[in-house]
């Protein structure tokens, strides 16, 4: 009988071990959604204008399938083919291939994931199969990649006299050999030929031009908006990259510019660039929606090497339609501040943007509270909360400063929760600890920063955990990637680019618990009553989480954190966060606005143009000052944009932090900044109130010498070399200013 | 009820499965590399850390040949600047040399030299050098030097010399070429891992100068003198040598010595990356190790660690250009990581910057970086194949860097003071600084200070210097209450036992605690005892392997300064199996041998010898940790004497215990130790191969959850 038992307890722990992998290979996949592919009837359109707005047309070729907006009263025509390029009336070439394509596509084969691309006109046009229909103040066109079974629907309309181009998304057909990853529209809309005079613009980091001139090898730039997928986790990185804040993209060429502005679907996209391709003889600028999500996953071979092989989400990113509008420049706003004041405009009409008075600041600093170290009692490691600056000490730099100069300063509160910087717990356990100091203290310094005209923020990061408290746990609260793999995230050794495997790792939270999160703060925080809450983390990146169609590659990040920012921003309480477009509509202050592009050796010319769009309404802080290469040099660029110049604080630099890697600490450490945070409010407390709530109109540089027009009238000069400069308003000394 | 059973099993099975599976994730992570870092020097060349530090130069602009509007350029090889300050750039893909001044605007285009009226051009040449009165180029193509006045002459054309000390195959293809302050010249060639070859100023051949070593030590060398008795000529000619590595890079110091740099092995790190070369070829580099001056050919120059590119390889560092600065600052370029190392003469790192790993995308980053020059302010890096230059320029942060780092290494740590103190303001984790500022305090007789911040900068040295100071002023000061203090208790003490032993005092009553702390003074009587006891408590025993345990731990995590650096890292684990796990191991073996051997002790009194034996090792434990606070360090230290005093008297009292214990023989006990050693190697090769097993195992199972999760 025993034997018996001991054999079929045999059999079913065997038959267990082969059937429970099979069983498993079904899950965690969804069902299918996307339109299954199908041949139809494609119709076309025969007339040639299918819309009018009174000054714009919109014209449809349907020999060539393109689609142009011609202005009637300039006579100025973009499109998708450009227009000069289409009077040479070509056929063959790899130019043709590439300018004769609306859309450019990126699909994988099911069977050996392999990736490929191609575009429209090798795949759909140049077999004639391309639909189309007309809509409502426009058209719409079908591009049927017949032998992928790939249709791609995609509507030209005019609207507020721009042309709008969407990609119908949901109306997205597919077979089962080939699946969609990205698509890339209208690439050589926004383009010019490879002239000396024309250039791209790119919104790397603070802004940035790629001239159009050929010089020796192709030059590619691709960034994707509002910053590289958090969720993803790259074995290696080589390199760190400045973000894309704003979803939008432009040229200038003769004497016009076109703007493309990315106004649905943003998170989704990326914004490429190519120039110096001689086979073409133009450049341009483009978006590229990603579609579906992909991640590596790792996979033992025979050898026990472990392979990387790629890993598909099913189903397309749950989204109706992306869309980009195209904003016509002429004359003197045809340049990039030109575009701007363009930007600036849609988002006043579009996005609510408004001039924000709540926050009045002339100096920012960040006081680092403390942070996590490892402790050793008889050999016995454990981690310990190290208190390097308390709230009574925030209170005496404060007074300090305040009695040298009577300035107003945005204070913000970092890492004074649980855990310090380091994210043990979920937004610091939504608390202020008590080893930084009382509730009494806490509320003894608002009430001295309120009645010094200052602002008091406290920063939470509500995106990544370590541990399970505090309502989240790793189990069941954490955004998985696209290869359904639970998040998890470190940091880059600047040695070996590689997440140190030693130290500590965190979690991304699901997005779907954000807005929950955000009511818990607000529950347990917001019952202490301090002026403001920064949410900085929260607007500076942007993530993708795979546990829900919804929340793939980034979709809808920017309602999600819209609608968190207004919620804290409810009953007068003031909002700080990132630098992202979505986030700086809905904050009070925006946090470390770029300075810089991601200086990639193919951009010539860094702009200030994400100053130019927000400054005059939302204030805006520099990157923190004490932390660059050269802080007065970033200093005086804070100073000549009109920015909010940031420092961090610590008040102590504790033994315990030294050789370990919390760097925040060991460049900002008050007895080594004092002088220089001191001297430079006085100066910024002479400059500020003169372009108090003033727009950027215009920026220039010549040699050392910056000039910075401002729509009030006045003119600042700054000075950034070491010697004294002779400007039209008179001498500029060395590291020094001069308003006219 | 018995298929309820089953049933339960399987359900738990299931559960227990898919939990596990559940919890499995990949581990990964994302987080942006800051630009600069340096290590922190921990004791010995093995031991550094890197940390992140405020840059010290930062990247300015890129040049290439249509932003100097001279068209493109095509691999350019390297870089040499002149007495003016000029850049001499060769472009060797389109056989010129372009010349750049200070303010990178192009003086002048070399596109051939002339002999006797004729032009020689110069295509595809790998190295130059210029001085107050030539122009060297080691025209690699030609397979020959060319010696051209600065008006463009060729004065001597250097091809391969006919001499017996170069071998017949050898070929002369130059690829650096450097003269120094007496006209010498000194040539590198490709392939060539005899050194660099050396020229008088009229252009003879004198031999080759400066090879490097191999790596080699005495085990090797006898292995390959017995291997080679045996065998045949043919087979002999099928072995692989060891040859030195090839240096990539010479050039000349201020001082008047040249450097060399070498790149190493594909597979593995090297030391001695750099190379200065004394008057005899050797390397006169020399690096601080915090208790000694040593040789740089024990350092590593490059990263501690292999650095990865986008496709997940590992790449090896290697140094592939030098450059000697004005005021001996050594600078390196790293061709396969793109990073540039900036040294002193001491060795210390002032930082790494740069990268790319072949991506280059970014200003400041590289895909194959060959050539460095810097001159202070800026640092000027060729890439080949981007054939482009980048310039960095020097932040305020490290002008006071370099200055303070000049004073400090003159010796002048007065002034360098001020200056590292306002570089520890605005970067508190730089370890230079800390040192110097423990150097200026010693200096300034400020020991305590001195002391203080050598401990912080982890500077043994410092801090003995300043300890032996501090120490000699207290004992000068306190000499006679110390003197009569020691005395008084020496005095006690020998009449305390005087009079315990006359009047028989008994200290500890519990008899088997008696001859456990007696041990030491009465070893027989405490293992007899072991013997004769009917009921050995096992209380005891554990306890003193306990305190053994405690007393190692003790060693590693209290010990002085002077003796042993602080570290974070838990070494609780490793402490407790290499003590009591050892023992436990010890006493099982022992146990098991001695059975063999037919002898009379049990598991319990092997255990208890052994514990035992013990006693001295907390003695030693207890001396070693005070001592550390007192002794300073020196050549046959005293401690490493009191040390092995104790590990003497541990392994005689070991063997006295195998032979009371199990009543063996003295030399039947040694045989036994012997034994018992040889049983614990194999116990625990046999246990890490089962760990190796289950590790496998279970990476296989995973791996099969995971193919069919993803399938």
């Amino acid at each position: 009988m025993k034997k018996q038992l001991r054999t079929k307890s045999c059999l079913v722990f065997a038959l267990l071990l082969l059937v429970t992998p099979l069983l498993l290979t079904s899950c965690g996949q969804p069902e299918s959604t996307v339109k299954v592919y199908e041949p139809l009837y494609l119709e076309n359109v025969t007339e040639s204008v299918v819309a009018d707005d009174g000054i714009n047309q919109l014209v449809w070729d349907a020999n060539e399938k393109a689609v142009f907006f011609y202005n009637t009263y300039t006579g100025r025509i973009w499109s998708a083919i450009p227009y000069d390029f289409y009077l040479q009336q070509q056929d063959s070439g790899y130019n043709v291939m590439e300018m004769k394509s609306p859309i450019h596509i990126a699909y994988y084969a099911t069977n050996n994931r392999q990736e490929r691309t191609i575009t429209g006109y090798e795949g759909a046009i140049l077999d004639g199969q391309v639909g189309s229909t007309l809509i409502e103040n426009g058209i719409r066109v079908e591009y049927d990649f017949t032998e992928l079974q790939l249709r791609i629907p995609v509507e030209y309309t005019l609207e507020n006299y721009a042309l709008k181009v969407s990609l119908d998304i949901e109306g997205i057909a597919e077979g089962d050999a080939y699946k969609l990853m990205s698509v890339s529209l209208a690439p050589y809309m926004v383009s010019a030929p490879e002239d000396d005079v024309s250039y791209l613009f790119l919104p790397s980091g603070s802004g940035a031009l790629m001239y159009t001139d050929v010089r020796g090898d192709i030059r590619k730039y691709s960034e994707p908006v509002f910053g590289i997928d958090a969720i993803e986790q790259p074995a290696t990185r080589t390199y760190y990259a400045e973000t894309a804040h704003l979803p939008i993209f432009g040229v200038r060429r003769d004497d016009a510019a076109l703007l493309g502005i990315i106004s649905k679907g943003a998170g989704l996209a990326s914004i490429d660039a190519v120039a110096g391709d001689s086979r073409v003889g133009w450049a341009c600028a483009y978006p590229t929606f990603q579609l579906r999500g992909s991640d590596m996953v790792d996979i033992q071979n025979r050898e026990s090497y472990a392979q990387k092989v790629k890993s598909f989400s099913r189903n397309l990113v749950d989204l109706d339609r992306a869309e980009v509008l195209y904003q016509p420049l002429e004359g003197d706003e045809a340049n990039y501040e030109g575009m701007a004041n363009a930007y600036r405009q849609w988002l006043i009409d579009n996005q609510g943007l408004e001039k924000t008075t709540a926050v009045n600041a002339y100096m920012a600093l960040e006081f680092l509270g403390g942070a996590t170290v490892p402790e050793k009692v008889f050999g016995v490691s454990y981690d310990t909360l190290q208190v390097v600056t308390s709230l009574q000490q925030v209170q005496e730099i404060l007074t300090e400063i305040d009695s040298q100069v009577q300035a107003p300063v945005a204070t913000v509160l970092s890492g004074f929760g649980q855990g310090g910087l380091d994210q043990e717990y979920l937004a610091g356990g939504y608390q202020i600890h008590s080893a930084f100091g009382s509730k009494e203290d806490l509320a003894g310094l608002k009430e001295w920063t309120q009645s010094h005209n200052g602002t008091l923020f406290t920063n939470f990061d509500l995106l990544y955990f370590r541990k399970n408290a505090y309502g989240v746990s790793k189990m069941q609260d954490v955004a998985y990637r696209a290869n359904n793999v639970a998040s998890k995230k470190g940091y880059y050794s600047a040695v070996t680019n590689r997440p140190d495997l030693e130290k500590r790792y965190y979690s991304l939270v699901k997005r779907s618990r954000l807005s929950s999160l955000a009511d818990t703060l607000l529950n347990k925080f917001g019952a202490i009553d301090t002026a403001g809450i920064a949410l900085n983390s929260l607007g500076a990146i942007a993530y993708s989480d795979y546990r829900d169609e919804a929340t793939f590659a980034r979709n809808g990040i920017e309602a999600d954190v819209q609608d968190i920012l207004n919620r804290v921003g409810e009953d007068g309480r003031l909002v700080m966060s990132g630098a992202n477009s979505y986030a700086a509509l809905a904050s009070d202050i925006i946090w470390d606005s770029p300075f810089e592009s991601s200086r990639y050796k193919v951009l010539d010319e860094e702009i200030p143009f994400y100053q130019m769009v927000f400054r005059g309404y939302v204030p805006m802080t520099s990157p923190l000052i004490n932390r660059e290469a050269e802080p007065q040099q970033t200093f005086l660029k804070a100073l000549s944009l009109g920015v909010i110049p940031a420092y961090s604080v610590s008040a102590t630099y504790p033994d315990s932090l030294r050789d370990t890697d919390h760097t925040a600490f060991a460049n900002a450490y008050w007895e080594g900044f004092r002088e220089d945070i001191i001297e430079n409010l006085s100066i910024v407390n002479t400059v500020f109130p003169a372009i108090e709530g003033a727009s950027i109109t215009g920026y220039t540089k010549d040699g050392d010498l910056t000039v910075t027009e401002f729509d009030n009238g006045v003119r600042l000069f700054v000075n950034f070399g070491d010697k004294a400069v002779h400007s039209d308003a008179g001498r500029v000394e060395a590291g020094s200013y001069l308003l006219g | 009820m018995k298929r309820t059973t089953v049933l339960k099993r399987v359900v738990i099975l299931v559960a227990v499965l898919a939990t596990l599976f559940s919890l499995s994730a990949t581990v990964s992570a994302a987080r942006v590399p800051t630009d600069a870092y340096t290590y922190w020097q921990k004791g010995d060349t093995g031991a550094k850390e890197a940390v992140t530090i405020r840059p010290l130069y930062t990247a300015e602009e890129v040049i290439d040949g249509n932003t100097l509007g001279i068209g493109a350029m095509v691999s350019p090889k390297y870089m040499a600047v002149d007495n003016n300050g000029f850049l001499y750039v060769l472009d060797s893909g389109n056989g010129r040399i372009v010349v750049l001044d200070t303010d990178m605007t192009v003086l002048q285009t070399i596109e051939e030299v002339y002999q006797d009226g004729e032009a020689i051009p110069f295509m595809g040449a790998g190295g130059l050098s210029v001085t107050k009165d030539h122009l060297y180029i080691a025209d690699t193509d030609g397979g020959r030097v060319l010696v051209c006045s600065r008006s463009l002459n060729v004065e001597q054309v250097i091809t391969k010399p006919d001499s017996y000390l170069i071998p017949e195959n050898f070929p002369f293809k130059p690829t650096r070429v450097v003269c120094d302050n007496k006209g010498f010249l000194y040539v590198l060639c490709e392939g060539s891992y005899y050194g660099t070859m050396m020229f008088t100023d009229t252009y003879e051949f004198l031999g080759f100068y400066g090879a490097n070593l191999v790596e080699g030590d005495v085990l090797s060398a006898i292995k390959e003198w017995f291997q080679s008795i045996f065998m045949t000529d043919a087979k002999q000619g099928g072995t692989t040598k060891k040859l030195p590595y090839q240096a990539t890079d010479v050039t000349l110091g201020p001082d008047g010595f040249l450097y060399t740099s070498t790149e190493g092995g594909q597979w593995s790190f090297t030391r001695g990356e750099i190379r200065k070369m004394g008057p005899g070829g050797g390397n006169i580099l020399k690096f601080s190790s915090n208790l000694s001056s040593m040789d740089a050919d024990d350092f590593r120059f490059t990263d501690m660690e292999y650095n990865y590119n986008t496709l997940n390889t590992r790449i090896t560092p290697a140094i592939a250009g030098l450059s000697v600065d004005a005021d001996g600052f050594i600078y390196a370029v790293d061709r396969a990581t793109g990073k540039i190392l900036i040294y002193d003469q001491m060795c210390n790192l002032l930082t790494a910057f740069g990268g790319g790993i072949g991506t280059g995308t970014q200003l400041g980053t590289f895909v194959t970086p060959v050539s460095v020059v810097g001159n202070g302010e800026e640092v000027y890096v060729l890439d080949t194949i981007h054939a482009s230059i980048t310039v960095f320029r020097l932040t305020e942060f490290g002008r006071k860097v370099r200055q303070a780092d000049i004073l400090s290494l003159d010796g002048d740590h007065a002034q360098a003071k001020p200056l590292w103190q306002e570089v520890l303001e605005q970067e508190q984790n730089y370890q230079i600084a800390l040192v110097g500022l423990g150097k200026a305090a010693l200096g300034e007789r400020d020991y305590e200070t001195a002391m203080e911040y050598a401990q912080l900068g982890l500077d043994q040295e410092t801090y003995i210097s300043a300890f032996k100071s501090t120490q000699s002023k207290f004992l000068e000061k306190n000499f006679i209450w110390l003197f009569f203090g020691i005395l008084l208790a020496i005095v006690g003490l020998s009449v305390f036992f005087i009079i315990s032993r006359k009047r028989e005092i008994v200290l500890v009553r519990h008899e088997q605690l008696r001859h456990a702390t007696s041990v030491l003074t009465h070893p027989f009587v405490s293992f007899n005892s072991i013997r004769q006891t009917p009921r050995l408590s096992m209380w005891i025993p554990t306890a003193i392997l306990f305190l053994f345990f405690l007393g190692k731990m003790a060693e590693k995590e209290y010990a002085g300064f002077m003796y042993v650096l602080p570290s974070k890292e838990s070494s609780l684990l490793f402490t407790l199996i290499g003590t009591v796990g050892l023992a436990v191991l010890g006493v099982f073996c022992n146990w098991g041998i001695s059975v063999l051997f037919e002898g009379k002790g049990k598991l319990k009194q092997c255990y208890c010898a052994l514990c035992y034996c013990l006693v001295p090792q907390i003695v030693g434990s207890i001396a070693y940790v005070a001592l550390t606070y007192l002794v300073v360090p020196t050549g046959g230290s005293v401690l490493t004497i009191v040390q092995m005093i104790i590990t003497i008297i541990t392994v005689i009292w070991l063997l006295l215990a195998i032979t009371i214990v199990h009543e063996f023989s003295f030399f039947k006990a040694i045989g036994a130790l012997i034994g018992t050693i040889l049983a614990m190697c194999l116990v625990g090769f046999i246990a890490f191969l089962l760990v190796v097993l289950a590790q496998d195992v279970v990476t296989f199972v995973g791996n099969l959850f995971k193919e069919a999760f993803y399938r």
